[in-house]
């Protein structure tokens, strides 16, 4: 309890401390001069709208085009009162209207602080470097003031974040990282910008903003798209569940184990995203077989067994059919995504195989119609015993690494939730839609 | 909180690669232009070949639109072109870039192409007319003059794309959210050309200014980009998901893509807007798909009414498809029920889904059996179809020339 009264003080302290940063600093800069008014003016409702107009991004970052009025008011004013008006400008950035229509006037006046600050800094950085008068020297002063303006901008934003989340700053960093390349289009922009107005005067201002609102709102409609896409996922999801309840949460988890084995093998966000979007639909040819055959406690006669398996080749056919996903639509079927059913396994997409290796551990370490959850060991094992035959080898290692780092435990004893079954599952048995051909194996031997 | 250098160009995101082959085609260009300038002609004619140069790149940078079709972005450079060239000029550049472009217009336009480098042609000619004309009326000098007369040629050269999509009979400019790519390529295309005025000087950026403000635009081509991705992703998800009951054998093969065709046209017939006709089409594509979640072994026998509620149930909490669920829940409704917790665009569209679901299950996608089908349909008995909706089907069926009774 006492830790959640003195959080507040401190981020009310830590708000207090960069307000008073800020207003030394603006004190300081506007010995420089004073910028001139209309030119003034016109930035810093560019900045507002700039703000006005950011896109919110799936990762709760938000991407604005506030270096562009920034950069343009260094460049236009040259020394006269570009200190003072660029970090002005900047903290009017943090004017946000939705914040003020909900009374959270604390964080707007820290974002208008710790812009201010950023704002500063930069037109400190843009005065040292940028001494001359040519176009290209301009350009190329914006690059380093603009990693000033961001430096500062994280410097000062992630220990507020920690202190309003108790979360460490490590998190924060790894997702703010300013060292992006993807600043320097916005900070060129404003330096052209403000060179035009140099000779052309403000009404270019407009000229600039309708691409970037443009952009913006196409923008909006790929996230809102992509919202939707998810939606219809979820709906294949939960029309999968309602089918076979055994598997509440199935897809779900073999999309979260693939995500960790992409994380430990390094596959850039493009391949993340196909593979969260195949993991979620490689059971999808469940939807066409029938209810009883899904949840039949019992060994399935052999042409019960055919129906089953007819889902994969449906999976891999539905998902053949949609253009992302064909070069991974094999990791359906666990048939063609053996390990050493294809001799250039080592050239295929990786993608296939760890969904395999994620869905057949998740078959273990859950209960079934046909069989209770094993412990996580024995499916380790499994796993291990079978790497290099079914399972691609380095697959196998990441996953058991992931789950270890993690110090996450599932099977046996560990299970999600509890299912109550009319006539309990026999113990043993390792036969499953994930890990068919891992029993058809066994009884070979 | 906010953050502000975290913008949506993040590395690895689908239409990066795209992104990346964009700068690298504009890149090359000009570094081309610049370079057969130096090597060819005299200093005065640098600019005009890295126009030139711009020019051609932009038919490479082309914005996705909503129907399939693309916008090259070639207004942005058009205005530069026509402020500081005299009209043989345009026309040289043009027809010399168009046909240097001929291979890709080839693969985008196919047979069209020749009449898309017709199309260029006349459009850069007559947004050249309009600048002149526009300077010939305000009469005066510097920006003040500029501004208007490259709006007129900027809206000149829109006008020509909208016709020449006319007459390619594509959907209207408008409908593919034409205008706004038009928009972003015309603000550009001011800021390039006010960046060659020849009266600015100490503060000319010269053909720099090209460089520099393809980068907003470059921006706005990325977002184009990112949304096509999504959309194509999305849209055969759809078609997947709607795929799914032929797979399981409850309805025959193709009945779902038959029903949304004729959906959209006869709910194009119909006046609904280009909003209503997307949910009518993914609510045609994906109405039988509840099957799925009833028990196969009575699925043949299962009735209109309990699939329309089970694809319902199924679609109704997913974002984006809230509308195509209220539209199947509807179709188990008589025409003229006093329902009013729906939209009466949701009502019409669920009269058209009923109508044209009855009559392929009828037809079977055959249409000598259309004369039946129809019978059948306008006797039905209790309000069951809406004798509007049949009365488009039976003039969309007679414009096609298929016998539709005595």
């Amino acid at each position: 309890m006492a830790g959640t009264s003195t959080t507040p003080r401190m981020q009310r302290l830590y708000l207090a401390l960069v307000a008073v940063a800020a207003a030394v600093a603006a004190a300081v800069a506007a010995r420089d001069g004073v910028p001139a008014p209309g030119v003034f003016a016109t930035f810093a409702a560019l900045a507002l709208g700039a703000e006005l107009v950011s896109v919110r991004l799936p990762n709760g970052a938000t991407a604005s085009a506030l270096l562009v009025p920034v950069m343009g008011s260094f460049v236009v004013l040259g020394h006269e009162g570009a200190a003072l008006a660029g970090g002005l400008v900047a903290g009017i950035g943090g004017i946000y209207l939705p914040d003020l229509r909900r009374g959270r006037f604390d964080r707007v006046l820290f974002n208008c602080a710790q812009l201010l600050l950023s704002g500063v800094a930069a037109a400190a950085v843009f005065s040292a470097v940028g001494q001359g008068d040519t176009l290209g020297r301009l350009v190329l002063a914006t690059l380093p003031a603009g990693m000033a303006f961001l430096v500062v901008n994280v410097a000062l934003l992630v220990p507020m974040l920690v202190l309003a989340t108790g979360r460490p700053a490590r998190g924060f960093l790894a997702d703010l990282n300013p060292i992006h390349v993807q600043y320097v289009p916005f900070a060129v922009t404003g330096a052209a910008l403000g060179w035009l107005v140099h000779g052309t005067g403000l009404v270019v201002v407009p000229f600039v903003a309708v691409p970037v609102v443009v952009a913006r709102h196409t923008f909006s409609s790929y996230l809102a798209l992509k919202n939707a896409h998810e939606g219809t996922l979820r709906v294949l999801v939960r029309a999968l569940e309602t089918k076979d309840p055994y598997t509440a949460g199935h897809v779900e988890r073999v999309a979260r184990y693939s995500r960790y084995i992409g994380e430990e093998l390094g596959l850039s966000e493009v391949r993340q995203e196909r593979l969260r979007y195949a993991a979620l639909m490689h059971d999808v040819g469940k939807l066409v077989v029938a209810n009883h055959l899904l949840n039949k406690p019992d060994l399935l006669t052999p042409a019960e067994y055919d129906e089953v398996r007819r889902h994969e080749s449906v999976s891999v056919e539905v998902l053949g059919r949609i253009d992302f996903l064909r070069p991974i639509a094999k990791a359906a079927s666990p048939l063609y995504a053996r390990y050493d059913s294809r001799p250039d396994a080592r050239s295929d997409p990786i993608e296939p195989y760890v969904i395999v290796v994620a869905d057949a551990y998740d078959a273990m370490t859950s209960t079934r119609a046909y069989r209770r959850a094993l412990p996580q060991e024995i499916a380790f094992e499994e796993l291990r015993r079978h790497a290099g035959t079914q399972f691609h080898p380095v697959c196998v290692e990441a996953l058991i690494r992931a789950l270890e780092r993690r110090d996450e435990r599932h099977g046996a004893g560990y299970e999600d939730e509890i299912v109550l079954f009319d006539s309990p599952p026999p113990v043993r048995g390792t036969g499953s839609a994930g890990l068919g051909d891992l029993a058809s194996t066994d009884t070979s031997r | 909180m906010k953050l502000l250098d975290y913008l949506p160009l993040r590395p690895g995101d689908p239409g990066e690669p795209r992104l990346r082959a964009d700068v690298v085609a504009v890149v090359t260009m000009a570094v081309v232009a610049a370079v057969a300038a130096r090597l060819v002609l005299p200093a005065s004619d640098h600019e005009l070949v890295v126009i030139a140069g711009a020019v051609f790149a932009a038919e490479l940078l082309t914005f996705p639109l909503a129907d399939g079709t693309a916008l090259p972005a070639w207004i942005a450079p058009l205005l530069p072109l026509v402020a500081g060239a005299d009209a043989g000029t345009v026309a040289a550049v043009v027809v010399a870039t168009q046909l240097l472009a001929l291979p890709v217009l080839w693969r985008d336009a196919g047979r069209a192409a020749p009449l898309r480098v017709v199309q260029r042609l006349a459009g850069a000619l007559a947004a050249w007319g309009a600048y002149r004309l526009t300077v010939h009326a305000v009469g005066a000098g510097g920006v003040a003059l500029t501004l208007p007369a490259l709006g007129a040629a900027a809206a000149v050269a829109v006008l020509t794309e909208v016709a020449g999509r006319r007459l390619a009979g594509l959907r209207p400019f408008g409908a593919a959210g034409g205008y706004e790519a038009a928009l972003a390529q015309a603000s550009s295309g001011v800021l390039m050309a006010l960046a060659l005025l020849p009266d600015t000087p100490g503060t000319r950026m010269g053909v720099w200014g090209l460089a520099l403000f393809a980068i907003p635009l470059l921006g706005a081509r990325y977002a184009y980009g990112r949304l096509q991705a999504i959309r194509h992703a999305y849209d055969q998800t759809i078609v997947v998901l709607s795929g799914l009951p032929e797979h399981g054998g409850y309805v025959r093969p193709g009945h779902p893509a038959r029903v949304a065709a004729l959906c959209i046209e006869i709910g194009r017939r119909m006046g609904l807007s280009a909003t209503e006709l997307d949910d009518l089409e993914r609510a045609a594509l994906l109405h039988s798909v509840g099957y799925v979640t009833l028990d196969p072994a009575r699925g043949e026998e299962a009735d209109g009414g309990e699939v329309s509620r089970a694809t319902a149930a199924m679609l109704v909490g997913a974002e984006g498809l809230s509308r195509p669920a209220g539209i199947v829940a509807a179709v188990p409704l008589p025409y003229r029920a006093p329902e009013v917790s729906l939209a009466r665009q949701e009502r019409v569209a669920a009269q058209i889904l009923k109508v044209a679901s009855a009559y392929e299950d009828a037809t079977g996608g055959d249409d000598r059996r259309a004369a039946d089908a129809l019978e059948a349909l306008y006797s039905a008995p209790g309000y069951l179809y809406d004798p509007r909706v049949l009365g488009t089907l039976e003039r969309i069926l007679d414009r096609r020339g298929v016998p539709v009774g005595a």
